[in-house]
């Protein structure tokens, strides 16, 4: 326990004195704000233009400007954002070892290889959890400063479970990026299959077959695509789970177990 | 004795290409243990090994009587390293990279930080991020980190690089007080082969993977082959007058000086001087001449190839 400790500490040190997980929950935090610039546009849409701002885009993307569009848009958003933002967070965490050649100070110590990655996963889980905490609440701060109607309680907590689900689901497919980063020993083999998955979601999505493709799952329950209880199913769960479970088998074991040269 | 680092046919082979080829090697407790050879002769991954970073292909590894083995098993709370150039993370000061060293290395006196950070002269940087340190503060930081928790087993690969002569001088001084006066086991890497030589008790020579061979304190001195040169004003008189005597000519150095390898003729220089002045053509010049390690080891690998 000391030792995850000492491992947590050191993975959260290195967290706060670099940018990168600043920039890219700064990166996330527009969510919101370009909720509200919709929500603005939506709302007084001649006025809008008169600004030079275009209202088309607005109106094809959210509909109406009210409270169960915003929060729809904030779950869109941490679906298809988290899946880049949460994988350069990942790549970072665990790429950065490699590309600034430290692994090889985490290699022989008293504290478990282990211990380290999965301070790492924690640490990822934890800037998950805070970056979520801020993009919901400031989105019930923009909310409520642009005044949009049909706010109820039963809303605010439904729109709790549909983003922080999706953030969830977003998280758990992390693991595979970890491996990659791992594997690749850098960044690119990880941003690079992050990029490829989302373009996947989005085929297998038109094609049908979302529900059966872990990385669609996020999108789907997000409620994107359409309600979620006709394009979800236990199956699509399951397969987010599994995903999920041999990312992190194959990170640990490849921690573990694999020759270390750089 | 201890036996403080022991390998039994280690072996890394990378598909057909063979890093490392059944090296045996024995380090005693207390030794300062120096490692030289070729780039790509098989020093880094034997290191990697040593400390559990690679997989070996076949044989084994203890260190501190522990196997060192899958999973990052070893003996690591009784071992610093350094190996190749040393890495810091470059957003964190000079002094956060030793306190994530501090606990990782899970030492409970936060004292242990500023000892290191004194030790090494650290102290005008403590403040300042790795990132933007010159190579040879980094390569301080790198040997303070090794050092952070005392450790009974140091490997250090090319500890002295980067470092200015100064710098050089008093890394050899810390690491001769560290083996004689706490029976520190140090096992250095390098191809400075004169740092080596005033510094190891025993030296291993590598060579395309393969341990070719060790020499102690004893063996380096007895291996080292001596010569004398001679050189007069008429060097042809000379030449004639030494034959004359019993001496073995066996050619001229780069100066045109005679060269005698005989052992008779570099024991006794003042025996060579009278012949010389007896015949009428005293010496200009007599110099017992010596190989250090790099001749030696040159020669070596020359023979080897």
């Amino acid at each position: 326990m000391n030792n995850f400790r000492a491992a947590l500490w050191a993975e959260g040190l290195k967290a706060r004195r670099s940018l990168v997980p600043w920039l890219a929950a700064l990166g996330m935090t527009m969510t919101p704000l370009v909720g509200g610039l919709f929500m603005i546009i939506l709302q007084n849409p001649e006025r809008a233009k008169s600004m030079g701002l275009i209202s088309a885009k607005a109106q094809l993307t959210v509909g109406v400007a009210d409270w169960p569009a915003y929060f729809g848009l904030l779950a869109q958003a941490m679906a298809v954002g988290g899946a880049l933002i949460f994988a350069l967070m990942t790549a970072w965490l665990f790429g950065r070892e490699f590309s600034d050649h430290t692994v090889k100070e985490l290699l022989a110590l008293p504290t478990p290889r282990s211990a380290i990655v999965g301070a790492k996963f924690l640490v990822l889980a934890l800037w998950v959890a805070g970056l979520t905490a801020l993009i919901f609440g400031l989105g019930l701060v923009v909310g409520a400063a642009v005044k949009l109607p049909g706010w109820s309680v039963a809303l605010g907590w439904r729109s709790v479970v549909d983003v922080v689900g999706t953030a969830l689901l977003a998280l758990a497919l992390m693991s595979p990026v970890a491996l990659l980063a791992s594997l690749g020993r850098g960044y690119l083999a990880p941003l690079g299959w992050a990029i490829l998955t989302l373009a996947m979601a989005q085929i297998l999505v038109v094609m049908g077959w979302g529900a059966w493709f872990p990385w669609s799952v996020p999108a789907l329950f997000s409620g994107a695509v359409g309600p979620r209880a006709l394009l979800v199913d236990w199956y699509s769960y399951a397969v987010v789970a599994l995903a999920s479970l041999a990312g992190l088998a194959g990170t640990f074991a490849w921690w573990s177990r694999a020759d270390q040269t750089r | 004795m201890t036996i403080a680092i022991e390998t039994q046919g280690l072996c890394k082979r990378y598909g057909d290409v063979v890093a490392v080829d059944t090296v045996n090697l024995r380090v005693d407790a207390g030794e300062i243990y120096g490692f030289v050879g070729l780039n790509g002769a098989g020093k880094t991954t034997t290191i990697r090994a040593l400390l559990g970073m690679i997989r070996p292909s076949a044989g084994r590894v203890m260190l501190l009587g522990e196997p060192v083995g899958p999973r990052g098993r070893g003996p690591w709370r009784r071992v610093g390293h350094l190996v190749e150039q040393p890495a810091a993370y470059p957003e964190l000061t000079v002094r956060e990279n030793l306190e994530v060293a501090r606990r990782l290395h899970a030492v409970a006196n936060p004292g242990a930080t500023d000892r290191v950070i004194d030790r090494f002269g650290l102290a005008p940087y403590a403040g300042r991020r790795a990132g933007v340190l010159s190579t040879g503060n980094r390569q301080r930081l790198g040997l303070a980190r090794a050092l952070l928790h005392e450790p009974e087993l140091l490997l250090l690969d090319e500890p002295t690089n980067g470092l200015d002569p100064a710098g050089v001088v008093e890394i050899r001084e810390l690491l001769q007080t560290l083996a004689s006066e706490r029976g520190v086991t140090i096992f250095m890497s390098s191809h400075v082969l004169a740092e080596v030589d005033r510094l190891a008790t025993r030296i291993g020579i590598i060579h395309q993977g393969r341990l070719i061979e060790e020499l102690d304190t004893v063996d380096i001195e007895r291996r080292r082959a001596r010569w004398l040169v001679v050189d007069a004003r008429d060097r042809p008189a000379a030449a004639a007058a030494l034959v004359v005597a019993g001496y073995a000519v066996s050619g001229t150095n780069a100066e045109g000086a005679w060269v005698l390898h005989q052992p008779h003729a570099v024991a006794a220089p003042e025996e060579v001087a009278r012949v010389l002045v007896l015949a009428g053509t005293p010496p200009t010049r007599l110099l017992v001449e010596q190989d250090d390690l790099e001749q030696h080891f040159l020669r070596l690998i020359g023979a080897q190839a």
